[in-house]
C-alpha cells in the first residue's frame, strides 16, 4: 500500500466515522425534549380517574417524580419498555418515583396487559380524560409510546416520544431521582 | 488541473457520498412533507396517505402511500360495508408484505414505504365502506388505530 492510498483510507474512515457517529447521535436525541432545571416550564394540570376510580390530579403528586407513560396494547415500543417501568417504580419508588400509566385503548386489552407485565402503578383507561391529558403535555397526534417526566415541584423535565430502554430509563431517573 | 488529482477528488466524493448515506435514512424521514412536528414525526395522513378509493363493479381498490420509515400493519387493515349494514365482504387481496416477529404480537405482515394496493371483491355494489388500519415509524413509535369512512360511487370498469 503507498502513501497515498493509505492516506485516501484515513480520510474515508474519518469520514466514515463522523457520518456513523452523527447517525448515532440522531438516533439517540430522536423525539426528546430535555430542558435545564431553571427554563422547566410548570406542567398543565390533568384529572384522570384510574382503573381502581382513584382520581389523579398533578397537584396530588407535588413531592414526588412523576412519570407519566401513555401507552397502548397496539403499540409494541410500548409494550417493550413497559417491563423497564416496573422495574424502575420498584427500583425508584421508595425514593419518590410515581409513574401513571394513561392507556389510549379499550378496557379488555388494558386488563390484560397489567396483568400479563404485573404493572405496579395506577393506570387509566378512560379516553376523553386520556386524550386531553395527551394533548395537554404536548403530544397532538397520539403518536405513542409518549412520556413525560415531572420535577417534584410540577415543572415538565422531558418529553419523550418513542421506546426507552431500560438504560435510557435508568439514566433518566438516575439524573432526577435525588435532584 | 491534472488528470490524477480530478480522479482523486472524484474518488473522494463518491466515497464521501457513500459514508454519508449511513446517516441519512433517518434524516430522510425529516425531509418528507413540509407538515412534519418539530419532533420530525409526520402526521399519520401524511405517513399513510390514503389514495381516492375506486369502485367499479366487480371489486374496490384501496391505496395508501406509505411514506419512507414507516410501515402498516396489512393484518390490521379492515373493510366493512356500512351501506348496505351488514354485508359481509370478502377478504381483502393483499400484497404477502414482509413477516415480522414480535415478542407481543407474534408473528406479523406489514407493508414499508411504496404504493400499497388493497382489493376487495365485490358480489354487489357498496356505497359507503368502512377502512380501518394501524401502522408505525421505524424509529419506535406508533400510531393509534385510523378509521375512514368512504362514500363510493362505483365507475364501470
Amino acid at each position: 500500500m503507498n502513501l497515498k492510498t493509505l492516506r485516501n483510507s484515513a480520510w474515508i474512515a474519518v469520514v466514515g466515522l463522523a457520518a456513523a457517529y452523527g447517525g448515532y447521535w440522531y438516533s439517540q436525541h430522536r423525539g426528546s425534549a430535555a430542558v435545564s432545571a431553571a427554563d422547566a416550564q410548570p406542567a398543565p394540570d390533568f384529572s384522570m380517574v384510574d382503573l381502581n376510580g382513584k382520581t389523579h390530579q398533578l397537584g396530588d403528586h407535588r413531592g414526588k417524580l412523576l412519570l407519566i407513560n401513555f401507552w397502548a396494547s397496539w403499540c409494541a415500543p410500548c409494550l417493550e419498555e413497559m417491563p423497564y417501568l416496573v422495574e424502575a417504580q420498584n427500583t425508584y419508588g421508595a425514593q419518590g418515583l410515581q409513574i401513571l400509566g394513561p392507556a389510549m385503548d379499550e378496557l379488555d386489552p388494558v386488563k390484560k396487559i397489567i396483568s400479563d407485565l404485573g404493572i405496579n402503578y395506577p393506570v387509566f383507561q378512560d379516553y376523553t380524560q386520556v386524550d386531553t391529558t395527551l394533548k395537554a403535555l404536548g403530544n397532538t397526534q397520539g403518536a405513542l409510546p409518549y412520556s413525560v417526566l415531572i420535577s417534584r415541584d410540577g415543572k415538565v423535565l422531558e418529553t419523550l416520544l418513542g421506546g426507552l430502554t431500560r438504560e435510557q430509563v435508568q439514566a433518566l431517573l438516575e439524573k432526577y431521582i435525588k435532584a | 488541473m491534472d488528470t490524477e488529482f480530478l480522479r482523486l477528488m472524484t474518488h473522494r466524493a463518491a466515497l464521501l457520498l457513500l459514508a454519508l448515506s449511513a446517516a441519512l435514512p433517518v434524516q430522510a424521514k425529516e425531509l418528507w412533507g413540509n407538515a412534519s412536528r418539530a419532533d420530525g414525526l409526520l402526521a399519520v395522513d401524511q405517513a399513510f396517505a390514503l389514495q381516492p378509493v375506486l369502485s367499479t363493479a366487480g371489486k374496490i381498490t384501496a391505496q395508501w402511500i406509505i411514506a419512507p420509515g414507516y410501515y402498516l400493519y396489512l393484518d390490521r387493515l379492515q373493510f366493512a360495508s356500512l351501506e348496505p349494514a351488514g354485508l359481509t365482504l370478502k377478504p381483502a387481496r393483499l400484497p404477502k408484505g414482509e413477516r415480522i416477529h414480535d415478542e407481543h404480537f407474534g408473528d406479523s405482515s406489514i407493508q414499508r414505504q411504496g404504493l400499497l394496493t388493497a382489493e376487495i371483491p365485490l358480489t354487489q355494489a357498496v356505497q359507503r365502506l368502512q377502512i380501518r388500519y394501524q401502522g408505525c415509524a421505524e424509529i419506535g413509535v406508533c400510531y393509534p388505530p385510523q378509521t375512514r369512512v368512504i362514500s363510493l360511487t362505483p365507475k364501470t370498469p
